[in-house]
């Protein structure tokens, strides 16, 4: 290849590379939505603002590398979304209170949560055959979507989240990681 | 317009003109299934598909727009910006439908860009274009005949929206499936459409 040709194949490829990464950046955007919607309805500010744009930068970077990493942004967004707005419905309804003791409705939304999460892109990863890329984005993303509310009461939250996620999700991962070492 | 006046127009376009078909053999038919396996690639993100599709796509766009445009200088610069849009929008890229069409597509309007540029400067003068000469041009004024009447159906083809090009162009080089009703409906009515944009310009059929 000439050398002028070498150097017009390089600036395509920054052409192209600036081109991905403007439209991950678009296409994640609405993704603000919902961190907003924490910071409203009752998020932990000091876990959002850190949360938030660790979130963001992780969705524009999957959708940018494409192929597996971005196809689990979207299912990811949804799940996470679902997951959240559960807690922060819960939230809303403040405590329940037997008679001697009171339990905030935080930690059951959180788990609850993160078993829907767990099913809905465990689901889709088995369906769809998805490889190990998807299950990385997908997974992070729900969990860091879920977290923006889940830190209602501290870690126990979030923990109890990824336990729900796990339950659900760990199985159709692992078959797939099984499925990618024999080569199908 | 009967697909061979339609034949006619892409002609005259100098789609089929010059050094291009020539290079070509004369064939008309230009499967490229591995082109559009990937774009498709690249579409997705694999990086490892670029060299192939630079590789595939620079010296045809670059072929395409030197029939266009008969001027090397032109013809680099638009095939340039025509590969460039091409990468840039390659995820927008639809894996059903021809990559080289698409591509060709793109070529043909940034051609179009520069020849209508041409005509607001009025630019007429032979003496300052460097010419790739076309096998059987003739005489000078055949040739400004022929070179108006690509201008011509090239304006005419600019009129039409994207998917339009892009169906008139894959119907030229055989690539849209045989029998496929769709592809056909899709066929008739960029005819139909680009019918209509002759009568607009130039009041012919």
């Amino acid at each position: 290849m000439a050398p002028s040709e070498a150097v017009f194949e390089r600036r395509l490829r920054r052409a192209y590379e600036w081109s991905r990464l403007r439209r991950a950046l678009i296409e994640f955007v609405p993704i603000v939505i919902l961190v907003l919607a924490a910071l409203v309805f009752g998020g932990r500010v000091s876990t959002v603002v850190v949360v938030g744009p660790l979130l963001f930068a992780l969705g524009v970077v999957a959708l940018w590398r494409g192929r597996e990493l971005g196809r689990g942004v979207l299912p990811g967004a949804l799940a996470g979304g679902a997951a959240l707005l559960l807690v922060l419905c819960a939230n809303r309804m403040g405590h329940y209170c037997t008679g001697e003791s009171c339990l905030s409705w935080c930690i059951p939304a959180c788990i609850a949560g993160g078993l829907l999460g767990g099913a809905y892109v465990g689901a889709l990863g088995m369906r769809q055959r998805r490889g190990a890329g998807y299950w990385l984005s997908a997974s992070a993303i729900t969990l860091l979507v879920g977290a923006l509310g889940c830190s209602c009461v501290g870690y126990s939250g979030m923990i109890g989240l990824a336990l729900g996620y796990g339950v659900l999700a760990a199985g159709p991962a692992v078959a797939t990681a099984f499925r990618l070492r024999r080569g199908r | 317009m009967t697909p061979a006046s339609l034949q006619a127009v892409l002609d005259l376009a100098g789609l089929v003109g010059g050094s291009y078909v020539s290079s070509r053999s004369g064939a008309r038919s230009m499967p490229s299934p591995e082109l559009d396996l990937s774009m498709a690639r690249l579409a997705d993100g694999d990086r490892s598909a670029f060299p192939e599709v630079f590789r595939e796509l620079w010296p045809k766009l670059r072929a395409l727009c030197t029939s266009l445009l008969k001027n090397e200088g032109d013809a680099e610069d638009a095939a340039q910006r025509a590969l460039e849009k091409v990468l840039t929008r390659a995820a927008d890229y639809d894996p059903s439908r021809s990559a080289l069409s698409w591509a060709f597509a793109i070529a043909a309007w940034e051609c179009r860009t520069v020849l209508r540029a041409r005509q607001r400067r009025a630019e007429v003068g032979e003496a300052d274009l460097e010419r790739v000469p076309a096998p059987g041009s003739g005489e000078p004024d055949r040739a400004s005949v022929q070179r108006e009447l690509e201008a011509a159906a090239l304006a005419a083809l600019g009129q039409l929206s994207e998917p339009d090009r892009v169906a008139l162009v894959a119907a030229y080089w055989d690539e849209a499936p045989a029998g496929d009703p769709a592809s056909r409906k899709r066929r008739q009515r960029a005819i139909e459409r680009l019918r209509l944009a002759f009568r607009r310009l130039y009041g012919a059929e």
